[in-house]
C-alpha cells in the first residue's frame, strides 16, 4: 500500500513519511499518518508527558501556517492541514484515556468509549461510591477531600492500565480505559461543583 | 539653528516588509508598526496614539476620531460600533454623510479608511498589510464581519489575532518572561481571558473564556445608574435617550478622573437641572462591583477548566483600558493571592503585539503562536440538540470529522445547521449558516455515512464540508451572511486590486465594483433554477450571455466595464425578478398575514 509519491513542485520521488521534500524543501499534502508516527515519539503508554510537548511544538514551529503565510495557497493549505493534523495527534496523546484509545486502536482493538456495553457490576458500583461520597460532604474540606480520594484511584487505574498494556492484555486495558475515563468524567463533574 | 524636519521615505528596497498591527477597540483604537527593528506607534492630526474609535457622519462630510470636537455634535456620534459585531452588523441603522442608509461594517470600513491614510501619512509609504486584534471571545460571525470591513477598505489581513494573545505575545518578547501567565483583558466593550504558556520563542494558549459584552461602557453604564439615582433621585430609564448618553459620557469621566484621586466635587447638569455632587471612589466601586465580580467569576472558572493551579501560574497581567480602574487589582489579589503585572501600557500592548506578530509574519521568525478556539462548533442533530465537532479551547488550525446518517427510509437530502456555543440546545447558541447535501443515494435510514468536516483556519475561521462517502457529492458552505461573498472570494478580489490599482481611491472602486459583481453572480447562481424555470428560452439565453460577459469584466480591473456590465445583468433580469416576486406572492397566498411575516 505503501507508494512512493513525487514532489508536486519539482517532481522528485519521494521517501517515505516525509513533511517536506528533500530536494527543492516545498511542503507535501500531509499523509494519514498514525498519532504516534506523525509526532516521532515511541508508540506506547507510558509517554514522557514533556518529551511528547517537546516533539509537538517543534514540529509546530516549522509547519504552524504563520510560516508558510508568504509563500503560495497550496503551501498554506498543506500547512493548516498539517498543523491541524498534528495539533490533534497531541491532543490525543496528550491525555491518558485518548492515548489508551489511540495505541487499543493501532493494535486492532476499535473501543468505544460512547459503546453502551459497558457493564461491569463491580466498577458501577465503585463509581456510585465515588458520587455518593461527594454529594454527601457537607462542607468545603470533605469535597475536596473527597477529590483527593478520587485522585489516587485515577492514579491506581492508570498504573493498572499501563501494566496491561505492557502485557499487550488488550481486553483487560480496553476495560480499565473505560472505567479511567468514567472516573475522569467524575472528576471534572466534581471541579465544577466544588 | 532651524532644523527643517523632512519625513524620510521608506525606500523601496527596505529590508523588511511592513504590517500594521491594528487593534480596533470598542471605545479606542492604536495602530502600530515595526519598521527597521524599531516599534512605531501612529499619531493623529493631533499627534495622539489612542484614537478614540468615533465616527461622524455631518452634512456632507465624515469625521473621526480625536476630530469630533466635543460639542453638541458629538452627541451625534457613532459609538462604540465594534460592539454591533456581536449583534446586528448587517442592518442598514446608520446614515452616512449623504444621507444612504448604512450598516456598522459600513461604517467600520469607513473608519479603517481612516485608520490606514494616517498611517500612510505617519510612513509616507503605501500600506496594504495588516493584523487585527478580535477579543479572544468574538464568534465566527462578528470575526468574518471585522475582516469583511478590513478587506473593503482595501487592507489585506494577513491575521486575525485574540487580544489577550497579543498582549501576551508583546509582553513576553518584551519582558522575556517564561511560565504560565493569565491575561485578564477588561476593554471599552468586551472581556476577555487567557492562560498562556511561554516559553523559548512558543506562545500557547492554554485556554481562553470572556463575556463579549462587558466592558468600560457596561461599568459607566451602572455607575450614571447609580449616580442619578443617588444624587437626583431620579431612574435612569425615565431619562431621554441623549440625557442618557450625556450622563454616561459624564460618568466617564468621573470614573477616568477617579484613577488619580479619592474624591472631589462636580457639577452634574441633567434635565436643566445642575447639582454639585461629592464623587468618592467608594461610590464607584460599590456601584460596579456586581460586574467585577463577574469578571472574577469567569476567571477562576477559566482555571478550573484548563485544571490548573493557580500557585502554577507566575501571574495576571492587566490588558485594556479598564483594568486601571484600582479596585479590579485589588479583588484579584484578594480571590487568586497571586502576583500581578502592570508594568506594561494596557492601552497600547494589543496594538504592538499584533504589529510584532505582523513583522514576523511577512519578514519570518522562529517564534510560533498556537491560540485556541473560544468557542465550541457544531450542528444541530435531532431533537434541536447541539452535537459538538470542535470543542473549545480546542488549539487551531483544527481539523475535525465526523460521520452523520439519515433518519428516514430513502432520504435524498440533509440539511446541516451550523452552530457554535456552549449550550446543548441548539436554539440557545448562534447560528452561524444552514446548508443542504442533496443528491445523496436513497437508502435505508441509518445506511448513507454523511462525513461532515469542519476545518478552522489559523485566523479562527471556519469551513466546512459535507460529503456522501459514497456519490462522493460535496457542499461546501464558508460561514457568509445572506448573497455575501465568502472570505476567500473577498480576499482574492482585495489582492488582485492591490497589485493594479493607481492609487488608494481607485483601488478601492475596484473593489467595491468586485464585490458588488460577485455578490450578484452569486445570487444569480443561487436562483439558476427558478430562471430555467420561469423564463422564456430567448431570456435564459441573454441572461447567461450577460453572466458570461460579468465574469470576463471581473478578471480585469476596469471598474467602469463592471460596472456598467453589473447594470446590464440587471435590466436583463428584471422581468425575471418580476415573475419570481409573483410566484413568491402566489406561493403564500392563503396563509395567515401572520405567517408570511
Amino acid at each position: 500500500m505503501s507508494v512512493n509519491s513525487i514532489c508536486w513542485n519539482c517532481q522528485n520521488t519521494l521517501p517515505q513519511n516525509i513533511f517536506l521534500c528533500p530536494k527543492c524543501n516545498k511542503i507535501q499534502p500531509p499523509k494519514q499518518l498514525d498519532e504516534f508516527k506523525l509526532l516521532g515519539v515511541s508508540e506506547k503508554f507510558d509517554l514522557d508527558l514533556e518529551e511528547l510537548e517537546n516533539a509537538y511544538l517543534k514540529l509546530q514551529q516549522l509547519f504552524h501556517p504563520d510560516k508558510f503565510s508568504q509563500l503560495s495557497d497550496k503551501e498554506i493549505k498543506y500547512s493548516t492541514l498539517l498543523s491541524s493534523m498534528i495539533n490533534e495527534a497531541f491532543q490525543k496523546l496528550n491525555n491518558s484515556t485518548s492515548r489508551a484509545t489511540t495505541l487499543l486502536k493501532l493494535n486492532g482493538f476499535n473501543s468505544h468509549l460512547e459503546d453502551r456495553s459497558f457493564n461491569d457490576p463491580e466498577v458501577l458500583e465503585e463509581i456510585m461510591e465515588i458520587q455518593n461520597e461527594f454529594l454527601e460532604a457537607e462542607n468545603y474540606e470533605k469535597k475536596k477531600s473527597s477529590i483527593e480520594k478520587l485522585d489516587i484511584r485515577i492514579s491506581e487505574t492508570t498504573n493498572e492500565l499501563s501494566r496491561s498494556f505492557k502485557n499487550k492484555n488488550y481486553e483487560i486495558a480496553n476495560k480499565l480505559n473505560i472505567k479511567l475515563s468514567y472516573l475522569e468524567k467524575i472528576r471534572f463533574d466534581f471541579k465544577k461543583h466544588l | 539653528m532651524n532644523l527643517i524636519k523632512i519625513k524620510e521615505p521608506l525606500s523601496s528596497n527596505n529590508s523588511s516588509k511592513i504590517c500594521l498591527g491594528i487593534d480596533f477597540g470598542t471605545t479606542n483604537s492604536v495602530c502600530s508598526v515595526k519598521v527597521n527593528n524599531k516599534l512605531h506607534f501612529i499619531t493623529d492630526e493631533n499627534g495622539k496614539s489612542l484614537i478614540p474609535t468615533l465616527i461622524l457622519y455631518d452634512t456632507k462630510i465624515k469625521r473621526f476620531g480625536n476630530q469630533i470636537i466635543k460639542n453638541e455634535s458629538y452627541y451625534n456620534s457613532i459609538f462604540s460600533v465594534k460592539r454591533d459585531f456581536t449583534r446586528d452588523f448587517e442592518k442598514k441603522k446608520f446614515e452616512d454623510e449623504n444621507k444612504n442608509k448604512i450598516s456598522s461594517i459600513e461604517v467600520s470600513k469607513d473608519f479603517f479608511i481612516y485608520l490606514k491614510n494616517l498611517c500612510e501619512k505617519n510612513l509616507n509609504h503605501n500600506i496594504f498589510d495588516c493584523v487585527i486584534t478580535v477579543p479572544a471571545y468574538f464568534d465566527e460571525k462578528a470575526r468574518s464581519g471585522i475582516m469583511r470591513a478590513a478587506f473593503m477598505a482595501g487592507l489585506r489581513v494577513r491575521r486575525l489575532i485574540n487580544e489577550p494573545t497579543a498582549a501576551a505575545f508583546a509582553y513576553g518578547l518584551e519582558k522575556k518572561k517564561k511560565g504560565i501567565f493569565f491575561v485578564y483583558d477588561l476593554g471599552g466593550g468586551t472581556f476577555d481571558v487567557s492562560l498562556l504558556k511561554l516559553s523559548d520563542g512558543i506562545f500557547k494558549v492554554l485556554g481562553t473564556s470572556g463575556d463579549p459584552n462587558l466592558g468600560g461602557d457596561d461599568l459607566d453604564n451602572l455607575y450614571a445608574k447609580w449616580l442619578i439615582n443617588n444624587s437626583f433621585g431620579i431612574n435612569f430609564d425615565d431619562l431621554n435617550e441623549k440625557e442618557k448618553l450625556k450622563l454616561v459620557k459624564k460618568s466617564k469621566l468621573f470614573k477616568e478622573k477617579l484613577t488619580n484621586s479619592q474624591s472631589f466635587e462636580e457639577e452634574l447638569e441633567v434635565n436643566d437641572c445642575v447639582k454639585k455632587i461629592k464623587i468618592n471612589i467608594e461610590d464607584f466601586n460599590k456601584s460596579i462591583e456586581k460586574l467585577i465580580d463577574r469578571t472574577i467569576k469567569i476567571s477562576s472558572e477559566l482555571l478550573n477548566e484548563v485544571d490548573i493551579q493557580i500557585d502554577k501560574v507566575n501571574g495576571f497581567v492587566l490588558v485594556g483600558g479598564s483594568s486601571r480602574i484600582k479596585c479590579i487589582s485589588n479583588k484579584i489579589k484578594e480571590n487568586f493571592k497571586t502576583k500581578i503585572f502592570d508594568d506594561v501600557n494596557p492601552d497600547l500592548v494589543v496594538s504592538k503585539g499584533a504589529a510584532l506578530h505582523g513583522y514576523e509574519l511577512l519578514n519570518g521568525s522562529d517564534n510560533v503562536l498556537l491560540d485556541v478556539t473560544p468557542l465550541s462548533l457544531g450542528i444541530e442533530t435531532m431533537g434541536g440538540l447541539m452535537e459538538k465537532i470542535i470543542s473549545r479551547n480546542t488549539t487551531i488550525p483544527a481539523i475535525k470529522e465526523q460521520i452523520f446518517t439519515t433518519y428516514e427510509n430513502g432520504q435524498t437530502a440533509l440539511k446541516f445547521l451550523i452552530l457554535q456555543g456552549e449550550r446543548e440546545t441548539s436554539v440557545n447558541n448562534r447560528k452561524l449558516g444552514e446548508f443542504v447535501l442533496s443528491n445523496i443515494q436513497p437508502k435505508p435510514a441509518g445506511i448513507p455515512r454523511i462525513k461532515v468536516m469542519f476545518s478552522l483556519d489559523a485566523d479562527g475561521i471556519l469551513f466546512v464540508t459535507a460529503s456522501d462517502e459514497e456519490t462522493g457529492v460535496e457542499n461546501k458552505l464558508s460561514v457568509k451572511t445572506n448573497d455575501e461573498l465568502n472570505l476567500n472570494e473577498m480576499r482574492k478580489i482585495v489582492e488582485s486590486s492591490i497589485e493594479n490599482a493607481k492609487d488608494d481611491i481607485h483601488q478601492r472602486m475596484i473593489i467595491e465594483a468586485k464585490i458588488k459583481a460577485q455578490s450578484f453572480l452569486n445570487e444569480i447562481d443561487a436562483v439558476k433554477k427558478d430562471i430555467e424555470l420561469l423564463c422564456s428560452k430567448n431570456d435564459i439565453k441573454i441572461i447567461n450571455e450577460k453572466v458570461a460577459m460579468l465574469k470576463e469584466s471581473i478578471k480585469t480591473d476596469d471598474c467602469d466595464i463592471i460596472n456598467q456590465r453589473v447594470d446590464d445583468l440587471n435590466k436583463s433580469t428584471e422581468s425575471f425578478a418580476q415573475k419570481r416576486i409573483e410566484k413568491d406572492f402566489s406561493e403564500v397566498v392563503g396563509r395567515d398575514v401572520e405567517e408570511i411575516e
